[in-house]
């Protein structure tokens, strides 16, 4: 055993030296995973994979003889790789963030500067960084392919950068879910990603390549506009997922809320005054806003509602307006549900905005509106969904779980009473329009009565949840008045 | 003395279980102390809040006058924290695994080579530089722990159950390790449920039980508070079949049997005079106990802390106890 003291410094060994392998600049998490994942069976089986599928197929496009050979060389380029970059490397992040805390790792790493966001953002990175990697090797057999004939390179290498950004999306929300200790909501999106991945890209690949490579010689507009908002909305639901990631293993000590919820705000916000207002993109940014604002529910309910005091002190120095600020921002699910109200009016401002007006002109409800009538249900559903969850949560302490297993079982339950009834709801929807998802029935059937009483319950869910909301905020008050007595003590 | 760790009225409330129930204690700048308490007493949870890595439901923890909860980013600056159990990373070498938590820490360059080799002499970690972390012994992964909590040179190493799992001869590495890290002038928080592991290096000793702190002092006064109690112990051996000692004792009421020996027993007697002790070994000879030894034994570390125990379950009362406060779960 050395006895050589902490603070004797002698030269660098030759071994200690190699360290500078990469860059300090390189974020350390980055830097550990690329270390640690390079070496890993699976990064080497997959490129080889690659190389050799690719090979042969390249091999097979210059000895053939067929009109399409060029044709066929890019479909299977697209098809290997989109496996690749849009299946298995994602699917290599859904045990990403949960290997760290299973292993007592996270905690370790949490004790260093390293932030969380710091610490899921290298899981994702060096995912990206592979796909990279491999989408590199695979570009000389794109551009070889053009040699074959046929090709627009221009529009198969744009197809080629959304597989890559698609790629990040996927394995953000793959690696963002793997923070989650429920394994059920870790392996949803992988479970569910393998069989769709795998229809979408034998469908996109194999039958409408020619259309793909069409769309992404952007020459149409209005696919242009689509085919921006499938990326922003792809990109966007990667990030939140991440995000959700990072809160779920932040340490109290870190308010990993408020850029989330600033970045949801603007979005939707962003989304709802650009394209809500024009009748003809309003059901389909309806539809988004209400996915997201979903989604968000989804995140706030697992939110644990406490607050350190130093996350509290930049809210309380700014007075009353930064408390009322916080209310809406402080790390937990109690603020997050009071966000979620204000969401739920920017919905119903662009989805509904023809109901107050309709309401008080000619004294009709709008309740038979079918956009009006999915908003309210879904929001039912949520509220629901929330409340059950933050009822439970000592005796299921993953509230997600909860909040998840209450949509499945309303959509079961909707089914059920579906088939029971023949298809056929009528009459059902006023008597069960407690059930969440039952709106289906609703909207379908154009039932104002059981849609009335829907909203009912949705007001109701929503105000105990408030009920709920306002005992944590109690708490809160509490907390800011230990803030502002240890500023006061200037502790 | 001089606290580099005080701890106030700690609460820790999972749901219905109360983990810490008002505990406090000080944990003086450069000392060695050990945290002493069955699986379960509270010492983990206690040594995590004081980590940063769990808070309080009630109660204050300083760190070198640093509250936990106001600076947590202080703290872990200040302490080294190596946990009772940690997964290390596939294909990674010890060498690169130094190295991330160095990068994590915020040291560049020349400097970070410069830690990252320090704690490996210091650890003796150099000849297995280029081995993979996940490849190690239980031992040599305690020493990676330890290299790893020493990286930002922190003036205070909380270590749980460092020596749980780990060979004789680990053991006697890592004690030399820490008298070292104590010769540098570290303070040491050290906890085991061995009390024989930490009576001879710690310089004071908290116990704890079922959430309490039940004593605080050094070994010796732990030994003491038995004898204060009234009772000393004598190892027995006889001439021919033990069970005579035992029949003997049975018929005796100032006498009891703690442990049956091959020879004899272990006897408890109601006094620590002396005197008493003559009087029974005169007794056991005119009663026709052929003895053949009778000495007396210094009571061990354990036998004392579970007599405390019996004592503190008896009401005999712990040494700081707390009301504790209403709390939130």
């Amino acid at each position: 055993m050395s006895e050589i003291s902490l603070r004797e410094v002698p030269e660098i060994r030759p071994e200690v030296a190699q360290l500078s392998d990469f860059s300090d600049r390189l974020s350390p998490m980055v830097v550990k995973e690329l270390r640690q994942s390079m070496r890993t069976k699976a990064f080497t089986m997959l490129f080889l994979f690659l190389q050799v599928i690719l090979g042969f197929g390249l091999l097979a496009g210059v000895v053939g003889t067929g009109s399409d050979v060029g044709g066929m060389f890019s479909r299977m380029v697209f098809f290997v790789f989109g496996i690749v970059a849009l299946i298995l490397q994602p699917l290599r992040g859904a045990g990403a963030v949960w290997g760290e805390m299973k292993d007592g790792t996270l905690e370790i790493m949490s004790l260093t500067r390293l932030r969380s966001v710091r610490i899921v953002f290298g899981k994702w990175a060096s995912l990206v960084s592979q796909t990279g990697l491999m989408l590199l090797a695979t570009l000389p057999y794109l551009v070889m392919r053009y040699f074959l004939g046929g090709m627009q390179l221009f529009a198969e290498l744009m197809m080629m950068a959304m597989v890559f950004l698609l790629s990040g999306a996927l394995t953000a929300v793959t690696v963002g879910f793997s923070a989650n200790r429920s394994v059920i909501v870790r392996w949803l999106a992988p479970v569910l990603l393998v069989p769709f991945g795998l229809m979408f890209l034998s469908g996109a690949i194999w039958s409408g390549f020619d259309e793909m490579v069409e769309f992404f010689s952007f020459q149409d507009d209005a696919v242009n506009v689509v085919l921006g908002a499938l990326t922003l909305g792809a990109l966007f639901f990667g990030y939140y997922i991440f995000e959700m990631g990072v809160s779920q293993i932040a340490p109290l000590s870190e308010n990993h809320t408020i850029r989330k919820r600033l970045v949801t705000l603007g979005f939707m916000l962003g989304i709802g005054l650009l394209l809500g207002f024009s009748d003809e993109a309003k059901m389909g940014t309806t539809i988004v806003l209400l996915v997201l604002s979903a989604l968000f529910a989804m995140d706030i309910v697992s939110e644990v509602p406490v607050c350190l005091p130093r996350v509290a002190e930049p809210y309380v120095k700014r007075g009353v307006l930064g408390k009322l600020f916080g209310r809406f921002f402080y790390p937990g699910w109690h603020s997050g549900f009071l966000l979620l109200s204000v969401l739920v009016f920017v919905v119903f401002v662009v989805g509904g905005l023809t109901w107050p007006k309709r309401f008080l002109s000619s004294g009709e409800t709008g309740l038979n509106d079918e956009l009006v009538i999915a908003i309210t249900g879904v929001f039912h559903a949520v509220f629901v969904g929330i409340l059950i969850a933050r009822l439970f949560v000592k005796r299921f302490p993953n509230p997600l779980v909860i909040f998840v297993g209450v949509q499945v079982l309303g959509v079961v339950l909707t089914i059920f009473l579906g088939l029971m009834t023949g298809g056929d709801g009528l009459g059902l929807g006023a008597v069960m329009s407690w059930i969440p998802w039952m709106w289906l029935f609703l909207m379908d059937d154009g039932d104002a009565g059981g849609a009335l009483l829907m909203s009912f319950f949705a007001v109701i869910s929503w105000l105990g949840c408030l009920v709920l909301v306002m005992r944590e905020f109690g708490r809160t008050g509490d907390l800011e008045k230990r803030v502002m007595s240890m500023r006061k003590e200037g502790v | 003395m001089d606290a580099v760790i005080e701890v106030r009225n700690l609460h820790r409330v999972f749901g219905k279980l109360h983990a810490v129930n008002g505990v406090s204690f000080d944990v003086g700048r450069g000392s060695v102390c050990g945290f002493i308490g069955a699986n379960g007493a509270g010492k983990t949870t206690t040594m995590r809040m004081i980590a940063t890595l769990d808070y309080p439901s009630a109660g204050e923890i300083r760190v070198s006058g640093y509250d936990v909860l106001g600076y947590p980013e202080k703290v872990r600056s200040l302490l080294g924290w190596m946990p009772d159990h940690f997964g290390n990373y596939a294909n990674v070498t010890v060498l690169e695994y130094l190295d991330f938590y160095a990068r994590a820490m915020g040291f560049r360059g020349k400097e970070r080579q410069m830690r990252v080799q320090e704690v490996m002499e210091f650890t003796d970690l150099l000849p297995l530089a280029g081995r993979f972390s996940d490849k190690l012994s239980k031992g040599m992964t305690q020493r990676l722990g330890l290299g790893r909590a020493l990286l930002h040179d922190p003036e205070v190493l909380i270590m749980d159950e460092p020596a749980a799992g780990l060979d004789p001869k680990a053991r006697v590495e890592l004690k030399h390790l820490i008298r070292l890290l104590a010769k540098e002038g570290k303070t040491v928080f050290i906890s085991s449920h061995i009390l024989s592991e930490l009576g001879e290096m710690c310089d004071h000793l908290l116990f704890m039980d079922g959430g309490r702190l039940v004593h605080q002092g050094d070994a010796e006064s732990l030994k003491d508070r038995g004898q204060e109690a009234g009772v000393s112990y004598y190892v027995v051996h006889v001439f021919g079949e033990p069970e005579l000692l035992f029949n003997w004792v049975e018929m005796n009421p100032h006498v009891s049997l703690v442990e049956s020996l091959k020879k004899g027993g272990k006897v408890e007697i109601d006094s620590s005079d002396p005197e008493k002790a003559a009087y029974v070994l005169s007794r056991m000879v005119s009663d026709g106990l052929k003895v053949i030894e009778f000495r007396r034994e210094e009571r061990n570390l354990e036998d004392a802390f579970i007599d405390m125990l019996e004592d503190v379950g008896r009401g005999g009362g712990a040494e700081i106890a707390a009301t504790p406060p209403s709390l939130p779960s």
